[in-house]
């Protein structure tokens, strides 16, 4: 598949996406024109400084470009990473365990500290599924999937009680100290150190799976996993290290958001993107640039969504359905780019024109 | 050479993005705006829907700009209320009591900008909050259930045990205990307020432990306790407006908040320059909380001991004890 092509898909399936949405919207009586120009105005544009608007992008793409970036990584090994969500809120738990424990230490220790620990909480969360994968090959697909819930439940029943602020009545933890809180990196906005991060593990994961043995045989396990035991490749090490590394990078989502957004762990801080982040790791084409550009995209249409309900008198429901459109055309242009389902529909078609000619 | 067209590309496509002119965006120019936040659906038929309702009201009456939007969460709110402010928005209105600390943030920031929480308890000189006064309300609905339960058993289903919901479901039981002494409250803290099937099946589980008086107090969770009450015949009450047309047989009276007059006294306020970061209390005496018509099978000496009551809110003789931790159901501190 030519790099084009593998470019082109994506966006000419955005388009199409965009497309429908705009039949969508017109058939309720409303404008697409005015409601897309206030999408994209209301995440990039010039509005009151364009500081403000792009700033709240950039902290939507956060979380998205790690569970991305996370996705990306197992499906290299072919597995798939269905738990982002609740990886991200175990991670979150680390996170705000070691910040409420340090409420005076210095911020870079802290911060140090709190990176590892969402980090291992997402991770340790995703090793339950890579074990039984690859010990047992159960399906990583439904256990991740499942145990979403259990993570979110587990948070939840933390929030309610245990670890409930005192001071409060909703279910949410105390609140962090300042010094754990993700120092801003543009005066004026809420750019956190989390795009920095998230970032550094774009290019650490770009190096690790084109330059490094380890990224070999990663790929090596996803192409073809009997091919890569006989060589000698151990299959079920690699399978278990890319689940927990995905279930890190989730974990490290969760950390962005209880340092740099809301200040707690509740179990409202992630409004889906462990799923999100699945779309965006298929749009970024599991390449990392790619990821960088699908997730930046995405948090446009969160963060433009708000916009376009105000200016065009849309309900929020038409960003939802934009999202769904987009995740089922871009399936969709897999299918079409694959080659050989290519040939194979080509050489069906001939065959039907060749039986269809007049004796 | 492919590839550097492909990064070519990509660059170009995010300039053009970023250059994208911002005229579409709703601007406030000079005309006075309050922004509406709702956290859930306007569809939802109590809490979101009334404000929303209350919202194009003040737009209308006093002809000013009120931007609504609905279905907020939780770690959006913070960008959208600063939206709002950054755009020049006169008043902001918070409508839950999930986002104090956004709310409480962000005002620091603005403060030209006036903020209202819909129950709270922190205030700043330009953060106010409404408390939510519908426990007075209850307790006339517990003087209700307390004369006409056959079974000396009443129930509450609140959504969280925040101080609002706990005070109305505290109310109900005072309420109820004031006319007859011997009942017990049943109380249950669903951890949702929107979860109309958890709010089914704590109303029936109430029932079945001997409840005929059920209450309820979240929107969705409100909805399933009236349908729960209904299919097993007991007695219920509505939570915001008027819910009597889900079940006219077995909803009583609902409890009405005027979230209109909230918003246009604190409107006003902002408008004249006289607002202040305090906590606002439209009970009662100010018209603030009002009970529905009475459904069917309420007797006339129920009435009158209800209108005695509710006369002696009115005129401040009587305070309803406003009970913030729970003494049934709920977490053991």
């Amino acid at each position: 598949m030519s790099r084009l092509t593998g470019f082109l898909a994506p966006l000419i399936a955005v388009l199409a996406a965009f497309l429908v949405g705009a039949i969508l919207i017109l058939s309720v009586g409303k404008d697409p024109i005015v409601a897309y120009t206030a999408l994209f105005s209301g995440a990039v544009g010039d509005v009151f400084g364009l500081q403000l608007k792009f700033g709240e992008t950039i902290l939507k793409m956060t979380p998205l470009l790690f569970i991305g970036l996370g996705v990306a990584f197992a499906l290299h090994c072919r597995v798939w990473n269905i738990g982002a969500e609740g990886q991200l809120y175990l991670g979150a738990l680390g996170s705000i365990l070691v910040a409420l424990q340090w409420p005076d230490a210095s911020a870079w220790f802290v911060i140090t500290m709190t990176i590892l620990a969402s980090f291992l909480g997402g991770g340790l969360w995703a090793a339950i599924p890579a074990f039984f994968k690859a010990r047992y090959r159960v399906d990583e697909i439904i256990s991740t999937f499942l145990l979403n819930f259990v993570g979110l439940f587990f948070i939840s029943y933390l929030a309610h009680g245990p670890m409930r602020d005192p001071e409060g009545f909703m279910p949410q933890t105390r609140m962090i100290s300042e010094n754990a809180e993700l120092p801003i990196l543009v005066e004026g906005t809420r750019i956190h150190l989390g795009i920095a991060v998230a970032l550094f593990c774009a290019l650490v994961i770009y190096i690790v799976i084109r330059h490094t043995t380890w990224g070999y045989e990663l790929q090596a396990v996803g192409a073809n996993p009997n091919a890569a035991r006989y060589s000698g490749i151990s299959v079920g090490k690699n399978i278990f290290l890319a689940l927990v590394v995905s279930g890190g990078l989730a974990g490290l989502a969760g950390m962005g958001e209880v340092q740099g957004n809301m200040g707690r762990l509740t179990d409202t801080i992630s409004p889906g993107y462990g799923f999100t982040g699945i779309v965006v790791a298929i749009l970024g084409r599991l390449n990392p640039i790619g990821i960088i550009v699908a997730a930046f995209f995405f948090a446009i249409l969160l963060v433009g969504g708000d916009a376009m309900q105000g200016a065009a008198q849309i309900s929020s429901a038409i960003i939802e359905v934009l999202q769904g459109l987009i995740v089922l055309f871009v399936i969709g242009s897999e299918i079409l780019v694959n080659k050989s389902f290519r040939r194979e529909l080509i050489a069906k078609l001939r065959r039907r024109a060749v039986t269809e000619e007049p004796a | 050479m492919k590839r550097r067209l492909f990064v070519v590309l990509m660059a170009g496509l995010a300039l053009a993005l970023a250059l994208v002119p911002g005229s579409a965006v709703a601007k406030v120019g000079g005309k006075f705006a309050v922004a509406l936040m709702l956290p859930g659906s306007l569809n939802d038929g109590s809490w979101n829907a009334v404000a929303y309702k209350a919202g194009k009201q003040l737009e209308a009456t006093l002809g000013i700009k009120v931007a609504i939007q609905e279905q907020i969460k939780d770690s959006d709110a913070e960008r959208v209320m600063r939206g709002y402010a950054a755009q020049g928005y006169n008043l902001i209105i918070g409508h839950t009591f999930n986002w104090l600390d956004q709310l409480y943030k962000v005002s620091k920031q603005y403060p030209k900008t006036a903020f209202l929480e819909s129950t709270g308890y922190k205030t700043r000189k330009n953060f106010g909050w409404a408390d939510d006064p519908m426990y007075e309300g209850y307790y006339l609905c517990g003087i209700i259930a307390g004369m006409l339960t056959k079974t000396n058993k009443i129930g509450g289903v609140g959504g969280f045990e925040i101080p609002t919901t706990t005070a109305a479901i505290e109310a109900f039981r005072l309420g109820a205990q004031s006319v007859n002494p011997k009942v017990k409250l049943l109380a249950t803290y669903a951890g949702s307020w929107t979860d109309a099937q958890k709010g089914r099946e704590a109303a029936i589980a109430q029932i079945e432990a001997g409840a005929d008086f059920v209450m309820g107090a979240g929107n969705g969770l409100t909805i399933g306790v009236i349908r729960g009450v209904a299919e097993k015949g007991a007695r219920t009450f509505g939570y915001v407006r008027n819910m009597s047309n889900i079940a006219p047989e077995v909803v009583l009276t609902s409890v009405i908040w005027d979230l209109y007059s909230l918003f246009k006294e604190v409107t006003l306020q902002v408008m004249h320059g006289t607002f202040k970061g305090q906590r606002f209390s439209l009970g009662m005496a100010r018209g603030g909380v009002l009970l529905a018509p009475y459904g069917p099978g309420v007797p006339d000496n129920v009435k009158r001991k209800v209108d005695e009551v509710r006369r002696k809110i009115i005129s401040g003789e009587f305070k309803v004890p406003f009970v913030s931790k729970p003494t049934v159901g709920g977490k053991k501190k």
